[in-house]
């Protein structure tokens, strides 16, 4: 089986794949198995990708079925999680922070990560494909296998739970995070 | 477009997901409406900050699934792994959940309290503000006594920094301390109530006070009189809990 095509296209996705991972389980060691499973999926049948098309839904796509199928549970909500400090946050502080100073950042960032993983599944997922990760509302119909206006409503009311709960935090975004 | 219609489309509007007529329409409100205009950027906001939660994959998790994608690629699969069901990752992160939630779990000041005015300006301040007299008047009408300044010199820490910020919501007033070998605890004070999880949480509670660790990070939260206090701080838990000892004598001498 040829790696080198699918480095490029599709390995550059692994970051997308775990975030998602994570939100979809709640669990860091299931996000593990489920992203591993992805990818090793995903490189089994890279021959039916087209070139050309958005990879990151396509990987995006054989996750989320994967997790219907294999890895949902209907058990407790999903956990949260702070990062440990050996995995970097997506955005950069802008200062150099001290551990202290840290925690009290990711407690910040935990109080949003919550609000989001307390949001029903079917919302959640929206938020993540969408909003997280940048899918258009079609991309993220053909993912969850519902209509785009369906995504487009459960964005909207996902938003506006948001919208509520985060209030004090929204307080504090700057100009050059938008 | 009236403000309703603009307001039901406002997620599709943001994502520039509108049919063009109705953009068109949506883009025409905005620019005569500052109200539907501030709304519509308080959304982008609200994507931006839910955007920054993203995490990236854990190095060590990187390479086991490369190493799986090789040895796929060569023909020799790898045999499944084993599913550890609560690894001491999972462990971790349930710990960190627990903390976080402790958190969360501190109601925000009813809106009609007397906390409301110094809410409200904290959430105008910057992440950390400079000490001066009003940071310290509003701090002391927030919290009383609980917004004073432990002296801990005689442990080796000295006050490098004390303000007052927002904390996942609530006002606390915050004191940075080090040692000469530049080790750092950090002490906070918020009005809440200490909820009943942080003092259940595991073989490290001793009375009255709970504590927490992650990585090098060490924390230690109890409550008094309505205020929920926590030390964080690289340095070990025993030190921790002598830094307490002598906090709670300073409050109840």
């Amino acid at each position: 089986m040829e790696l080198a095509g699918f480095e490029a296209t599709a390995v550059p996705h692994m970051d997308t794949l775990y975030d998602a991972a994570l939100r979809l389980t709640g669990e860091r060691a299931t996000a593990q198995d489920l992203t591993q499973e992805t990818m090793l999926r995903a490189l089994r049948s890279f021959s039916t990708f087209k070139p050309g098309t958005n990879c990151k839904a396509w990987l995006l796509r054989i996750q989320y079925n994967l997790f219907c199928t294999q890895y949902r549970k209907d058990r407790r909500l999903p956990l949260v999680w702070l990062d440990s400090p050996d995995e970097p946050s997506v955005e950069p502080p802008s200062y150099e922070p001290g551990p202290e100073e840290q925690a009290v950042r990711e407690m910040d960032r935990e109080s949003v990560r919550r609000a989001i993983a307390l949001l029903p599944e079917e919302f959640r997922t929206a938020v993540m494909l969408v909003d997280i990760h940048g899918l258009s509302c079609a991309e993220a119909a053909e993912v969850m296998g519902v209509p785009r206006g369906t995504i487009l409503s459960r964005l909207h009311r996902a938003r506006r739970r948001l919208e509520r709960l985060l209030t004090p935090e929204l307080g504090r975004v700057q100009a050059d995070d938008l | 477009m009236t403000c309703e219609q603009f307001q039901d489309r406002l997620t599709a509007f943001s994502l520039g997901e509108l049919e063009s007529h109705e953009a068109v329409a949506a883009r025409e409100h905005v620019a005569r409406c500052s109200a539907c205009a501030s709304r519509a950027l308080l959304d982008r906001q609200l994507t931006a900050l839910v955007r920054s939660t993203a995490v990236t994959t854990p190095e060590v998790t990187r390479a086991r699934i490369m190493a799986a994608l090789r040895a796929e690629a060569a023909g020799r699969p790898l045999r499944a792994r084993r599913r550890h069901w609560l690894s001491l990752g999972a462990a971790a992160s349930l710990a960190a959940a627990i903390l976080a939630a402790t958190i969360l779990l501190v109601p925000a000041p009813a809106r009609s309290s007397v906390l409301t005015a110094a809410w409200t300006a904290y959430r105008t301040q910057p992440l950390m503000m400079q000490w001066d007299g009003s940071t310290q008047a509003r701090l002391n009408a927030v919290l009383g006594p609980a917004a004073d300044t432990p002296d801990l010199a005689a442990y080796g820490f000295s006050v490098k920094g004390a303000g007052g910020r927002m904390l996942a919501g609530h006002v606390a007033a915050v004191t940075e301390y080090r040692d000469a070998s530049g080790r750092r605890v950090t002490y906070l004070r918020w009005k809440g109530e200490l909820p009943e999880m942080a003092s259940a949480r595991g073989p490290s509670s001793e009375a009255g006070v709970a504590a927490a660790r992650w990585g090098q990070t060490g924390s230690i939260w109890w409550s008094a009189h309505g205020t929920v206090y926590c030390l964080i701080g690289n340095i070990e838990q025993s030190a921790l809990y002598r830094l307490t000892e002598r906090i709670q004598q300073d409050d109840h001498g």
